[in-house]
């Protein structure tokens, strides 16, 4: 059978070169279309593993309002303000009593695919030893804005990951941003400072709620970079800091309220997994209006360029095989019409026909194999310049899509302020569509595994191909064969 | 001692929208180590009867044994591949082999085992007793006289070791000298234990079988 399918293949030169270069096309474009989707995949990865993705433990809204404003059917009009008044009282109570707390925090920040944490929460305190930064009115017109007069603090864990800090609304221009362990330590705008002549290491004393005085060292002094930010009162401290401001009521044993967290995962592949988990450990979240949320959209935006390439080759990859196995079947089977006489002599002689149907496969697969070989080194060439032409193609329509009016995801995309220190630089190079990252470049390179799935993929083309013609050859009837050639 | 007995087969076919009845409860018995001849007029069914006898076609009625045994149970193709081997009028050879490789494929098929010094050997030695040298034996068979492909034909069946060898016409594209010197070599196959059975136009051949049928009529009688 391999020596019969080794002649054929040698001495039937001009069939096995239409097979070889059939063949030759088929295993280009399948091991382009592996090496494309390895490569946009691994891209996917390592953004993934760069970017992460967040999950916020926040009031499930949505919950609120359909647990306490649906039940007004059939009510006259008074009865139902009356009721909507109720409802109402009822959603703020449970709304003020639905906060995350510290514990919460604490349990959900052990889950293994938390790679850092941030929470933060308001406390109360009044000035006692500096004054409020005041806007002239004059000023406050001008810019057209109101003024927030009163002291705000915000406990957070630690400054590094405060939103406007990360999306640049804020700079710290003196100073550092304090962690979770530096006691006493305040953040104070710059208006704050330069209005009570406050420098780095100056001491400020605020008074709590229970009129209990607490002194804390400036450590940080940020600036507004939005011009229509007015909050120059705003003062962060972090959350060991803040627990000292809180009442006993409102620490609860130490277990206080928080008003938002945010946990950030090593992999967004891994945001579902840690919800599952996450409600496991605390089973009464959604009952107490709590929920998870997950924010991978700087993720996807990134992606979103070499996820439609990802797509285009494994579309280009299925059709190419559907393709090869109606063409190579027609091929066989048009070369049987010239070999039948062949298969004729060869039942004559005693051969099985599985042996026959042996012979052609193992034809086949020698032809394959050498055009698979050769492929590897066109394919290096054909990929590379197939996936530069798919990912500009890509990235010309995300920003067509960006620009259109109706298109694009919005300015609440905006980048991350930390991306430059997270991106690797193997994604390849980032440009900007709306404030919003995309990969534009992937490199494409064949690897032992694509090669092995190459000839994966191609022996079973050729051995589903090889169903109709196997049919023709298990039907053959030698002296019918044979009596049409005499 | 092996046998072929063929008992009261009847075949048929379709000519057009009749049905044309070649052979009619003909019966007739083969051995090895004898050498038979098979005549009868064109057209009289002698290629058909060759045909069932040898497994490649099935016939309508009656029955074929090999050795008692149905040769439908012991399967066409396996009673080919073991007990039968035919010699073709028209040669039958794989276009884009050689001569030689022609005669390894059948060697190959009814599992000859020898190593390929051997094999070669053996081939060569068969191709010479039928007059083609290594030279045109090395050549792709469509480079071949008719003579010579008949005689590579013959190789191939006297390759193996198979017991009966039926041949239809295997002389009737060749010269006198080597009609004599294919007829010797059936003869001292048929001495060796094998049984042949030709299918034959030919006097010569016919003079030197050891049984002659004829078929007339769709009936086979023995002369």
């Amino acid at each position: 059978m391999f020596k019969r399918a080794k002649l054929s293949v040698t001495r039937r030169k001009s069939k096995t070169v239409i097979f070889f270069l059939f063949l030759f096309i088929v295993a280009n474009l399948v091991l382009s279309s592996i090496s494309i989707k390895n490569a946009t995949e691994e891209s996917m990865n390592i953004a993934r593993k760069s970017l992460g993705s967040e999950v916020i433990l926040s009031t499930d809204m949505e919950k609120l309002r359909e647990d306490f404003m649906n039940d007004n059917e059939a009510q006259t009009d008074n009865e139902e303000l009356q009721n909507r008044k109720e409802q109402m009282q009822d959603m703020h109570e449970a709304m003020n009593q639905s906060n995350a707390t510290i514990n919460d925090v604490n349990i959900l920040k052990e889950i293994n695919y938390v790679s850092d944490v941030k929470y933060y929460f308001t406390v109360k305190g009044e000035e006692e030893s500096f004054n409020l930064y005041e806007e002239s009115i004059n000023e406050s017109e001008n810019k057209g804005r109101m003024m927030n007069n009163s002291l705000q603090i915000e406990a957070i864990n630690t400054f590094k990951l405060e939103d406007k800090y990360v999306d640049g609304q804020i700079e710290l221009v003196e100073g550092e941003a304090f962690e979770e362990d530096d006691e006493d330590a305040v953040i104070i705008s710059y208006e704050l400072a330069s209005y009570n002549n406050l420098e780095i290491g100056s001491e400020i004393k605020i008074k709590d709620s229970d009129g209990e005085s607490h002194t804390l060292t400036v450590t940080g002094i940020y600036q507004n970079k939005e011009e229509f930010n007015n909050s120059y009162n705003l003062i962060y401290i972090n959350t060991e800091t803040g627990e000292k401001f809180l009442t006993d009521e409102e620490y609860n044993n130490g277990n206080y309220n928080i008003t938002k967290a945010v946990f950030y995962l090593n992999d967004p592949e891994n945001a579902d997994e840690f919800k599952k988990e996450a409600n496991k450990l605390i089973t009464d979240l959604s009952d107490r209006y709590l929920t998870l949320d997950i924010d991978n959209q700087t993720y996807e935006q990134m992606i979103s360029s070499i996820e439609g390439v990802a797509k285009f080759s494994r579309t280009i990859l299925v059709i190419v095989v559907i393709a090869a196995i109606v063409v190579i079947s027609l091929m066989v089977i048009n070369s049987l019409k010239d070999r039948n006489y062949e298969i004729g002599v060869l039942l004559s002689l005693g051969e099985k026909k599985k042996k026959i149907i042996g012979q052609f496969i193992v034809e086949l697969i020698i032809i394959a194999s050498i055009s698979f070989i050769l492929s590897i080194g066109t394919s290096l060439f054909t990929s590379q310049k197939f996936a530069d032409i798919l990912i500009d193609n890509q990235n010309q329509s995300t920003m067509i899509s960006n620009n259109s009016p109706m298109g694009g995801r919005g300015s609440s995309f905006a980048q991350n302020g930390n991306f430059e220190e997270r991106k690797d630089k193997s994604i390849g190079s980032i440009m900007g569509l709306n404030n919003i990252d995309t990969i534009d470049e992937i490199d494409v390179s064949v690897t032992l595994k694509d090669v092995g799935l190459l000839f994966m993929i191609g022996y079973v083309i050729i051995f589903i191909s090889m169903i109709i013609p196997s049919i023709k050859i298990l039907n053959s009837d030698p002296k019918d064969i044979l009596s049409r050639r005499e | 001692m092996n046998k072929i007995e063929a008992k009261n087969i009847t075949h048929y076919y379709q000519d057009g929208i009749k049905l044309k009845k070649v052979l009619n409860n003909a019966s007739c018995t083969f051995e090895s180590g004898k050498f038979y001849a098979i005549l009868g007029e064109s057209g009289s069914g002698k290629t058909t009867l060759l045909s069932l006898l040898s497994g490649l076609d099935t016939f309508k009625e009656g029955e074929i044994l090999y050795n008692g045994k149905s040769i439908k149970e012991i399967g066409y193709n396996n009673y080919r591949n073991k007990y039968v081997n035919i010699i073709f009028q028209s040669y039958n050879l794989i276009p884009y082999m050689t001569a030689i490789e022609n005669v390894e494929v059948a060697m190959d098929i009814a599992g000859r085992k020898l190593n390929k010094k051997e094999k070669r050997k053996k081939i060569l030695e068969i191709l010479s007793n039928l007059g083609i040298d290594e030279d045109t034996a090395s050549r792709t068979v469509l480079k071949l006289s008719g003579g010579e492909q008949q005689r590579v034909a013959i190789a191939r069946c006297l390759s193996t070791d198979i017991p009966f060898v039926f041949a239809d016409e295997p002389t009737g594209n060749l010269d006198e000298e080597t009609e004599k010197k294919i007829i010797d070599i059936f003869r001292d196959l048929a001495k060796q234990g094998k049984g042949v059975i030709v299918v034959t136009h030919s006097k010569a051949v016919a003079n030197s079988a050891d049984i002659v049928y004829i078929i007339k009529g769709g009936g086979v009688t023995r002369i």
